[in-house]
């Protein structure tokens, strides 16, 4: 009698998951790697949000005792040419790279996915004209027109989110819009038009979630593209200024001690390199795991 | 056949058009105008600001100063550099061969090796060798192109002083094929890696799509030596989707340039545009963007071009 107790207790314990969103997860971990990407971000998220606690020394505390110094077990990256600890202004710098690189990818895919929406859903006018601005978007040398909108427009991290987004929205547009054009026949939309659904309802609440899927992995690449692009513009001096680092600031100033401390380039470097890396990972688990046609064919 | 590209050209006007009236709005879009960089110029006074503007036609309604631009860029008219005073075309094109040589070099270092690596990875598709070009193009992709070039600079021309820091050739050193290449060696590497690891992973699995097609096992029962039907029907279909790639990818190679150019100090158009954005030089730096994107318009078309000529299934008339 016990024993039939004990197992009809397990039985009712044991959950059966419905969700959609759960299974796409587990899928999304299925191997090992994922594990090791998302744990590597999740790493340096924390580390970048608690900098100030996490950080062994001040951000501007000279150590003029121990100028260029390379890592030592004081200075775990060690230090730069005036003494300031390098593993504090990585992890200083990782704040803004990783703010810029999720906010530009954000603005972008929602420039992005609405301009794709409306065109996908309207077509006709609507479609060409906003295709075509797609295609001047896609025309222009990104790197040459980031560069000198910055210039014009003065390097606050406003303007460098505001510019990168301006130069990576046309892939979601793209996306969105392929998505929608597809979507826009099925049965499902022809069934809320004729319950008397309006059309930015339709756009909202049934097609859209259905052409999130390709959209959420371009978006999480997109983050990596746009952190590359934050450092290579302030590698080159156009970007982020002081007080404020980056990474790719780090590395700026790093070029001028490559025979003499070595080290201030690596670690920068690594950083984003790690980042993008585990970035590009987890994108391509996600794309695997929701496998979807569409989005090979827009154009990721 | 000619009247496709006829329409793909006429296709691109518009976004040509587009990208004029962007770039022109972009030149008036700092705070001051063109002349911005004048106000703060001591000698500069009311009058001469006033007079400058005159000259230059910058006092005309916005639309007018629009037409002129266009009319004169249309003539291959696009101003005279502000600081150096010659006209911004003839600039440019001074730096051009030399980008060129950089660009051209790193793409088809970067076309021939991607198709050995991706067609070597599919033909021994999950073997150790499969494994481990596919973690490594992983990491080129990954891998920001400035940091490759400062890591690959300390430990190839620092520490092991091999190859030459940097610049087109070393001052007193004459001029000999094999030094041009020594200096080549860092900077077109590092352009091609990123392209090598892109494209490597396309033709992979376009090679493993098309391998597993009925027409290769028809080839293969047919009694075909294998190498012919590997060389013969896998390779030259798994060829299409590659070939956009590989063109899109050419555009990137502009970029990735100007910051190959800066950290190994080449003289080409991309440190010329870093210049230029430090000395306000607005002619030159419309030019470079106008030119570059002209070009990108036409690798988009010849990409569209080549994929009809290669596929015979997609009619020439769409």
């Amino acid at each position: 009698m016990a024993l039939a107790s004990a197992e009809s207790v397990a039985v009712k314990h044991k959950k059966i998951q419905h969700s959609e969103f759960m299974r796409i997860v587990r899928q999304v971990f299925r191997g090992w790697l994922t594990y090791v990407a998302a744990g590597f971000l999740l790493l340096v998220l924390v580390g970048a949000l608690f900098a100030p606690w996490i950080a062994p020394y001040q951000l501007n505390q000279p150590d003029l005792t121990a100028m260029l110094s390379p890592p030592s077990a004081q200075h775990l990256m060690g230090t730069d040419e005036v003494g300031i600890d390098l593993f504090t202004e990585v992890l200083y710098g990782g704040r803004i790279s990783l703010m810029i690189g999720f906010a530009s990818a954000t603005v972008a895919v929602v420039i992005g996915g609405t301009i794709g929406a409306l065109a996908g859903y309207f077509g006709g006018w609507v479609y060409f004209v906003l295709m075509r601005l797609t295609d001047v978007g896609l025309s222009v040398p990104i790197l040459f027109v980031i560069l000198a909108l910055t210039a014009l427009l003065g390097p606050s991290p406003e303007t460098i989110i505001g510019v990168i987004s301006l130069t990576s929205w046309m892939y979601p547009a793209r996306i969105t819009c392929s998505q929608f054009l597809t979507f826009k026949q099925r049965d499902f939309v022809l069934s809320a038009r004729t319950v008397g659904g309006r059309d930015m309802r339709i756009i909202v609440r049934h097609i859209f979630p259905n052409a999130l899927a390709p959209l959420i992995v371009n978006a999480t690449l997109l983050v990596g593209q746009a952190i590359v692009l934050e450092s290579v513009m302030s590698f080159l001096g156009a970007g982020i200024q002081p007080p404020n680092i980056s990474w790719g600031y780090l590395l700026n100033q790093a070029q001028s001690y490559l025979t003499s401390a070595p080290w201030l380039s690596v670690f920068p470097g690594l950083m984003i390199f790690l980042v993008v890396l585990a970035i590009n990972v987890l994108g391509d688990a996600i794309r695997d795991a929701l496998d979807v046609q569409a989005i090979r064919e827009g154009g990721m | 056949m000619g009247v496709f590209i006829f329409k793909r050209i006429l296709q691109s006007i518009p976004v040509l058009f587009g990208i004029s009236l962007l770039l022109f709005f972009m030149m008036h879009a700092v705070p001051g105008g063109p002349l911005a960089m004048y106000i703060h110029d001591p000698g500069m006074t009311k009058q001469l600001l006033h007079q400058l503007e005159t000259n230059l036609g910058l006092n005309q309604p916005l639309w007018v100063q629009y037409v002129n631009w266009l009319w004169g860029a249309l003539h291959g008219n696009f101003g005279d550099s502000y600081t150096y005073g010659i006209p911004a075309t003839q600039m440019v094109f001074d730096r051009l061969p030399a980008t060129l040589l950089l660009m051209l070099s790193a793409f088809l270092i970067a076309v021939v090796f991607s198709f050995i690596i991706g067609v070597f990875s599919a033909l021994r598709q999950y073997s150790f060798w499969d494994h481990v070009l596919t973690v490594l193009s992983y990491f080129g992709v990954a891998m920001p192109t400035f940091w490759l070039g400062l890591m690959v600079v300390i430990l190839f021309a620092v520490q092991l002083h091999w190859l030459p820091v940097g610049g087109m050739s070393t001052p007193g050193e004459p001029f000999s094929l094999w030094s041009r290449i020594r200096h080549l060696i860092l900077p077109v590497g590092i352009l091609a890696a990123y392209l090598l690891a892109h494209e490597s992973r396309y033709v992979r699995s376009s090679m493993l799509e098309v391998l597993h097609a009925d027409y290769i096992r028809t080839a293969r029962a047919k009694g075909l030596q294998e190498r012919r039907v590997i060389w013969r029907h896998a390779v030259k279909n798994a060829l299409l989707p590659v070939v956009t790639i590989m063109v899109m990818d050419g555009a990137y190679l502009f970029g990735g340039a100007l910051v190959t150019e800066t950290i190994f100090s080449w003289p080409g158009m991309g440190r010329l545009f870093i210049q230029a954005i430090s000395q306000n030089d607005y002619p030159v730096m419309m030019f470079e963007i106008s030119l570059l994107s002209v070009i990108i318009v036409f690798a988009n078309i010849l990409a569209d071009v080549l994929y009809a000529v290669l596929d015979p299934r997609i009619s020439y008339n769409t």
